[in-house]
């Protein structure tokens, strides 16, 4: 409910409430003259976006400062309208905009009708987690574990590998070296992609 | 069309550029590596079709019908 201050003789000040839950307060003034506030702890449970971007025939997307000490688990969606070369998709963590190029390991397992495939590769220079099939449009969503804590991060998540087919991939990815990072790159495997990619936090309580 | 875009979640800063010779040289590598990813990846799938045909022709060689596969051996699909 918003509370109106009418002005001694024009104009006027309009106290509105906040648009997410919670609640505000709003100290009078000290002694001192000045108006103290609390600001709204947003403590909802549930994702909170942190960032995304569109892009256009690129080689490489890099995105740092997205991994923070605020959340401990992210959740990453790449929506892929055109992946060109090899049709593959690659990321490596990164610290302070240079990438980790070692101890990947990665797992999958593809799905297509009744046939199931299944691979794993170790001492990896990057992990693959995405593909499509004749660089048409795809869609992959992954959850990142403690991308941003000094331990091992591990990533799990799904991903069309053939949008008019629905050919299902599953993919693991585990990057061993005990380092907090603070952001990503993705990349194609060769060619370039465009696309969209979301990063969202899981908020800890 | 630049190679990299660059984004900073922090400030919201996007950088388009193109990579640096440091990067380039790892770009190289990076479409070896993954060229040799998806030939072993695309070996993995001959093989694996190769198995569920070879265990198909096994089970009627020894006078299963395709009906008595498909029962004893779901994960086969299709027959």
């Amino acid at each position: 409910m918003p509370i109106k201050i009418n002005g001694l003789n024009t104009g006027s000040v309009t106290l509105s409430a906040s648009a997410t839950g919670g609640d505000v307060t709003l100290n009078l003034p000290n002694a001192n003259g000045t108006v103290a506030t609390t600001s709204y702890a947003d403590t909802a449970p549930g994702l909170q976006y942190i960032t995304g971007q569109s892009f256009t025939a690129v080689s490489a997307v890099n995105i740092n400062n997205c991994f923070t000490s605020t959340y401990d688990n992210y959740r990453l969606i790449i929506d892929a309208s055109n992946i060109s070369g090899t049709s593959t998709v690659y990321f490596r963590l990164r610290l302070s905009g240079t990438d980790a190029t070692t101890n990947y390991a990665y797992q999958y397992l593809y799905a297509n009708g009744t046939s199931v495939t299944a691979l794993r590769a170790s001492s990896q220079t990057e992990a693959w987690f995405f593909s499509s099939i004749n660089s048409a449009r795809s869609f992959g969503s992954y959850d990142f574990a403690a991308p941003a804590l000094a331990r091992a991060t591990q990533v799990v998540g799904n991903s069309f590998y053939n949008n008019s087919n629905a050919e299902l991939v599953v993919w693991a990815v585990t990057h061993t070296t005990a380092t907090a990072y603070d952001g990503i790159t993705i990349f194609p495997g060769s060619g370039t992609m465009t696309g969209t990619i979301r990063i969202y936090g899981y908020r800890n309580s | 069309m630049a190679d990299i875009i660059e984004i900073f979640a922090d400030s919201g800063i996007v950088i388009e550029r193109d990579f640096t010779e440091e990067e380039l040289t790892q770009r190289e590598l990076d479409i070896i590596a993954a060229e040799t990813a998806a030939q072993e990846a695309a070996a993995a799938a001959q093989a694996a079709q190769e198995a569920r045909e070879s265990a198909i022709n096994h089970a009627k060689s020894l006078g299963f019908t395709d009906d008595m596969i498909k029962v004893m051996f779901p994960g086969l699909g299709d027959i």
